[in-house]
Parts: structure tokens; sequence; C-alpha cells
């Protein structure tokens, strides 16, 4: 495998898993801050620090790119949102594996 | 030899093939999944609408609004508000719809474009046709489905548009309305045109197939998953909701127009209603007609040098246009089956010259023998 | 130029890549003058056997070239010869035919150049292989007596050394001529 098919993998791994991370989150309604969180989840995101970064992006997806933030599904559009961008990414990863065996030349197996 | 491929467009298009190849590679372009794209979408369409299906209602009942009102409009509003992901899949089977009409749009001038569309394809040109305008109409019902402002104005602009037409338009009308107006039946009717030319969409892809061997229909994986998620982000980017509940007393007179399927209504309300069935009519025709443009020599369909022919039906099978059937050899043969050609869908490829380990089947105007000859001429001086 | 010793054939598909500029009168290619070329409606038309035909007839080479896998314009010609070609579909090649000396290509329309330079290092390559047994003998006379093939594998490893990649800029060459 070249090295740009591994660096170009590897980020669509990571974009893929960061997506599917917000997508739980987009469906509890896209919560900032920790008492919003269902019970054990509340322990985490206080000491994770983690509150900043819902904040951030909660404020950049629904308010920045898709300015759905009057509208009563924007949780779900959040959430497509999300799981569109990790399936394009994964996407792009099979693809750059698998355009590996696409053949311009065929070399006949020997017999 | 005639000269391949002098055509701009075609050139242009062979052009932007190559440019994709060399990023996606033939594996993943696009270009090469041209019928399978809206046939993807198709599938698409059938699964969110089953979910729409479960839950709509089609009536146009708005008398019981003080008590819990139930009818097509307030149907489709408790799937967008109250089911999870409802609108998720509204929007899904909206846009997909529109990608369907898009992709068939790609499909339509790739097989235009690189020559792919007269003579032993003219099934498939055809039947596209009556397809195209039947995905158009499907489309256009959905939108009479929602009962929002915009469908009362669609339905009262078609009830018109019919009134137009001699002689047809009347029992037109009757039929469209299921009935002489709009009432619950009328819904009932749409849904019932909408389900059931979705699904008569099947037996005329069934034609649009029929002569061919081993349709390209599933695209590759990844690109699915590269469909459905741009279906996805349209539908996060631009979500979709309806117009107010259509109420029979107003008159509602101006709406959003979705270019992919709402262009006609564009017309209508801009051009006198006769004038609006010629250019549909003779837009169709048209259309129907661009096969028959191209001045090209009639193909020389393959002949079976009949005392060769073993009946091993490896022709057959790899034949790309199902030309060739294999019937019960003549009384008296060594074999069982004898390979025939269907001229009228012989593409004249060689393909099944190819195939044929005995040499018993030939293109009239390339012999396989002078193929070899001309083989081992360059080979030796 | 013609002093190197391989005679190639390609056959190739119309609509594939455009050589009809890269062609001189006798049917070879005006850089790589060891390679001639037969075209044929489509890639899918190739019979395996005619593979066979060439090598016998003292080819020392044979390319196979169809339009980019998935772009057939006839839908389904040149995934039919790839499969014949590896094996994988019936009608395929004979077993004494040397896997090494056949090469397929998959090349659209523009992609002439490609093309050009595939050819000239599959001629370097060829010309590093031991030579077929039947390969040069008869390429004066008509197609060798079929057993002849069988002794291919057991090929007399004569000048291994020979490098005949230098194909020179053809200024008006005239390839092999007659
Ligand atoms: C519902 C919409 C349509 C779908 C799903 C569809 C699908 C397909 C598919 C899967 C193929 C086979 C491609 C292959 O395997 O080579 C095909 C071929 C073809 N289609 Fe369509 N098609 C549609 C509409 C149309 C329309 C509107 C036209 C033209 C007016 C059209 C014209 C053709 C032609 C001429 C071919 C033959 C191409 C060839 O032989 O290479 N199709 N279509
Ligand atoms: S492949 Fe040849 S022998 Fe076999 S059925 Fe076809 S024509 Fe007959
Ligand atoms: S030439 Fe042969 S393979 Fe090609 S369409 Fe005609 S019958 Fe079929």
């Amino acid at each position: 495998m070249k090295p740009i098919t591994i660096i170009l993998v590897g980020i669509a791994v990571l974009t893929c898993l960061g997506c599917t991370f917000f997508m739980p989150w987009a469906e509890l309604g896209l919560p900032t801050t920790a008492q919003d969180f269902p019970g054990p989840l509340k322990g985490l995101v206080t000491s994770l620090g983690l509150g900043g970064l819902f904040e951030s992006v909660r404020q950049q997806v629904v308010n920045g790119i898709l300015k759905v933030e009057h509208d009563p599904n924007f949780n779900f559009y959040v959430y497509s949102f999300f799981m569109g961008i990790a399936m394009i990414a994964a996407a792009i990863g099979i693809c750059v594996v698998g355009r590996e065996d696409a053949e311009e030349k065929t070399v006949l197996p020997s017999k | 030899m005639q000269k391949l491929y002098t055509d701009p467009l075609t050139k242009g298009m062979l052009l932007l093939e190559d440019w994709t190849n060399k990023i996606a590679t033939s594996k993943y372009n696009p270009f090469y999944y041209h019928g399978a794209l809206p046939q993807f979408f198709l599938w698409v369409l059938f699964l969110t609408g089953l979910l729409l299906f479960a839950y709509y209602i089609p009536t146009i009942d708005n008398a019981y609004a003080s008590e819990k009102l139930i009818n097509a409009w307030t149907s489709v509003d408790y799937i967008t508000n109250t089911i999870p992901f409802g609108a998720v899949f509204r929007g899904m089977h909206r846009y997909a719809g529109d990608a369907m009409v898009l992709t068939i749009v790609l499909h339509v001038l790739r097989v235009w474009f690189t020559d792919r569309y007269r003579q032993y394809r003219i099934v498939q040109w055809l039947s596209g046709v009556v397809l195209l305008l039947m995905v158009l109409f499907i489309g256009q019902t959905g939108y009479y489905l929602v009962w929002d402002d915009r469908s009362l104005i669609l339905t009262r602009m078609t009830v018109s548009a019919f009134d137009a037409l001699p002689l047809i338009g009347g029992p037109l009308k009757t039929w469209f309305l299921n009935g002489e107006e709009i009432t619950n039946l009328t819904l009932s009717n749409f849904l019932f045109i909408h389900i059931g030319l979705s699904f008569g969409l099947l037996f005329g892809l069934w034609i649009h197939y029929v002569r061919m061997q081993r349709p390209v229909i599933t695209p590759p994986p990844a690109i699915n998953y590269i469909l459905v998620a741009i279906l996805l982000m349209v539908v996060a980017w631009m979500p979709i909701a309806s117009g107010n509940m259509a109420q029979l007393t107003q008159q509602p007179t101006s709406f959003e127009i979705d270019w992919f399927f709402l262009w006609p209504y564009w017309m209508m309300a801009n051009m006198p209603l006769g004038a609006y069935w010629l250019v549909l009519i003779v837009g169709t025709v048209l259309l129907c007609l661009i096969p028959y443009t191209a001045k090209t020599p009639p193909v020389e369909a393959a002949e079976v040098v009949l005392n060769k022919c073993t009946g091993c039906s490896l022709c057959s099978k790899d034949c790309p246009y199902n030309a060739i059937e294999m019937v019960p050899a003549p009384a008296g043969s060594r074999f069982k089956l004898l390979a025939t050609v269907k001229e009228f869908r012989c593409s004249g490829c060689g393909v099944c010259v190819g195939a044929c380990a005995f040499d018993a089947i030939d293109l009239p105007n390339l012999l396989d023998t002078d193929v070899t000859s001309q083989i081992k001429a360059l080979v030796q001086n | 130029m013609a002093d190197s010793k391989q005679k190639v054939v390609t056959l190739i598909c119309e609509r594939s890549c455009d050589l009809d500029a890269s062609l001189d009168a006798t049917g070879h290619l005006k850089e790589v003058s060891e390679v001639s070329v037969v075209k044929f409606p489509c890639s899918g038309m190739i019979q395996p056997l005619m593979i066979e035909a060439a090598m016998k007839s003292g080819a020392t080479g044979v390319i196979v070239t169809g339009c980019q896998i998935g772009d057939c314009y006839f839908r389904e010609g040149n995934r039919m010869i790839r499969e014949r070609l590896i094996g994988d579909r019936p009608p395929g090649l004979k077993k004494t035919v040397d896997r090494k000396r056949v090469i397929a290509l998959w090349l659209s329309r523009p992609q002439t150049g490609r093309f050009i330079s595939e050819a000239k290092s599959f001629v370097a390559q060829l010309a590093q292989l031991p030579a077929p047994a039947p390969a040069l003998a008869p390429a004066t006379a008509p197609a060798a007596a079929k057993p002849a093939a069988a002794s291919a594998k057991t090929a007399e490893a004569k000048k291994p050394e020979k490098k005949s990649e230098s194909t020179p800029e053809s200024g008006g060459a005239n390839g092999e001529g007659k």
C-alpha cells in the first residue's frame, strides 16, 4: 500500500469515528452542560471537560452550517448531517483501498 | 472504415470520463454506473416510501378539526414532527426523487453523447422515455399527497389542464379526481396512482433491461454510501416542510416550485393550456425520434455457420444484447441445440465470435479467418 | 531499428485508445516499430485462438487492448476477453501459450500516450525473456506444426542479454517495411 493510501484511510477512519461519536449526542438533543446528559455520562462529561467542545460543535453545526436552530427536529437533522459525513468518509476510505484493484493493465497469471 | 467519435460532444464526454478515471479509477467512475444510479435511488424511494406509507392517511377530511383531526396533512405532520427521524425519512424520500430525475438526465445524456442510443438499443431508448414520463408523473402525485396549499393548487391546475383537452379531457379529469370534485376519494386515488405507478416502473424497467444481458443495476457499495450520505446531508441542510393545510374554500395562488418535478406547472402558469399540451406532446415525440436522426449504416448481424455449431451455448451466454437464442437442432444433427441470432437485437459487436471455440459464428463483414490471416501476415513480413 | 527480433501484435478495439495517427502505412506503430496493430469492432471479438495463431506464426508477444473496464461500447466485451485471458471464462488460452508474452491493457480513447509507453516497455520486457522455441524459426514459413508448441516450455535460453528498448524516435521511419 502506498503511504498516501494509508494517510487517507487514516483520515477517513478518524473522521468516521469522530462523526459516529457525535451521532448519539445529536439524538440526545445536543446537550452542552453536564446535567443535561443522562446519568452515567454526567460525570464523564465533567471530568473530561467536554462541555466546551459540545458547546462549540453545537454552535457551529446548528447555527452555523445548518441554520436549523428554530426547527423542532433540529437534533435529527444534526444526526443525519453527521451520519452523512461519516458515510462519505467511510466511502472515501473504501474507495482509496479499492481503487488499487481497478486495472488498466492485466498481467496473465502463469499456468 | 468509418471514422469513430468525431462529434465534439462525444469527445468532450470521453475526456470528462477519462478525467474522472484519473481520480476515481474505472472501478468507481460514476459514469460507468450511469443506469445503476437512478435504479439505486428507486430502491431508496421504495424503502423510505414504505415508512411513510405506514403512517399516511389519504383523506382530506377536516370536518372534525376540533376533535383530533386526522387527514392527509396531519398524518404527514405526524410523520414529520412526532415520529423520531420521520422528518429525515420524509426528506430522504423527497430528495431521492429529485436525485432520481437528476441521475436519469445524466444517464440519458451519457447514452446519447457516447452514441449508445440507436438501432439495436431502440427498445431501451423508447422504454426509457416512457419511464421518464412515469417518474415525472409519480413525483408530481407525491406533491399532491402532502395536501397543503401547494397540493391544492397543483390539483386544480391539473384539472384545468385536463379540461383543456378535447374528448379525453373529461374522462381523464373524472379518473384523476375519482369523481367530479375533490373528495376523500380523490386522495385515495392519488395514493393509488403514486404507489401503483411506482410498481409499474418495475415493469417498465423489465422492458428496459430485457434486451441486455446482466444489466449493471447496482453501483459498488462505496458509491451507494456516498449517494445516501449526500441525501442525508441535503436533508439536514435544506429541511423540508409542508405549507398550510389545504382548505377547499380558499384559493391559494402562488407556490414554491421543485424544478425537478414541477416545471410543467410553471409552463401551465405561463402559457395557454393548448400550447402546454402541444409542447409536451411534441417534446415527447421528438425525444422518441432522436435515435432515428443519426445516419448510420445498418448493423450486419452475426451469422451462425450451421454445420459447425455444436450447440455449446457459450455465445448465447456471453452476447451482451441477449441476441442469441438456442433452439433445438434440426433433425439429423449430431447436437441437441443450435445457436440462432435474432438479427434485430444484434449489435455486430462480435463478442459471440470471441466466445465460440469452434469458429461457428461470424461477423459477415469481418470473418475471423480473415482476421487470423491478417495477423499472420503482419507477423511474417 | 528492425534489428530487434521482437514481433508484437496488438489486438485492439477500434474504440479504445486512438492509434490512427500513430500507425504507419504497414500497420506498425511509428514509435515502436516492433508492434503491429489489428483492429476489432470490440475487444470481446478477440478469440484466444487468434492469440495462439499469432504466437504460432512467429509473434513474440501479444498486446490485447480494450476500453476501460466498465466502459465497453457494447457493454461487456472487454470484461469477456479479460475473463477469458485470466482463465475465468471459456474458451480460455491453451496451456502452451507463454503467459509472460501476453498482456492486456484497458485504456480509454484519449490514452494513446499510455498505450505507446506500455508497448515500449512490453517490448523491452520481452527481450529479457528466453526466446520461445517455435517463435523465430517458422517466422518465414507458414504456421508451425502443432506439436512444436509443446516444446515451447523447453526454451533454449538464447541471447537473454539483448536489449531492444532503444527504439529511435521515428523520423518518418517506416517500421520494418515489407
Ligand atoms: C427509471 C429510469 C431509468 C433507469 C433506472 C435506467 C437504467 C438503465 C440501466 C441499468 C441500463 C443498463 C446499463 C448497462 O448495463 O449497460 C440502461 C441502459 C440504457 N438506458 Fe436507461 N434507465 C432509465 C431511464 C432511461 C431513459 C429516460 C432513457 C432514454 C430516453 C434511457 C436509455 C437507455 C439506453 C439507450 C440504454 C442502453 C445503453 C447501452 O446499451 O449501453 N434510460 N438504463
Ligand atoms: S459458441 Fe459457437 S458452437 Fe457454441 S452455440 Fe455458439 S455458435 Fe454454436
Ligand atoms: S455480434 Fe454476437 S454477441 Fe454481439 S450482439 Fe450480435 S449476436 Fe450478440
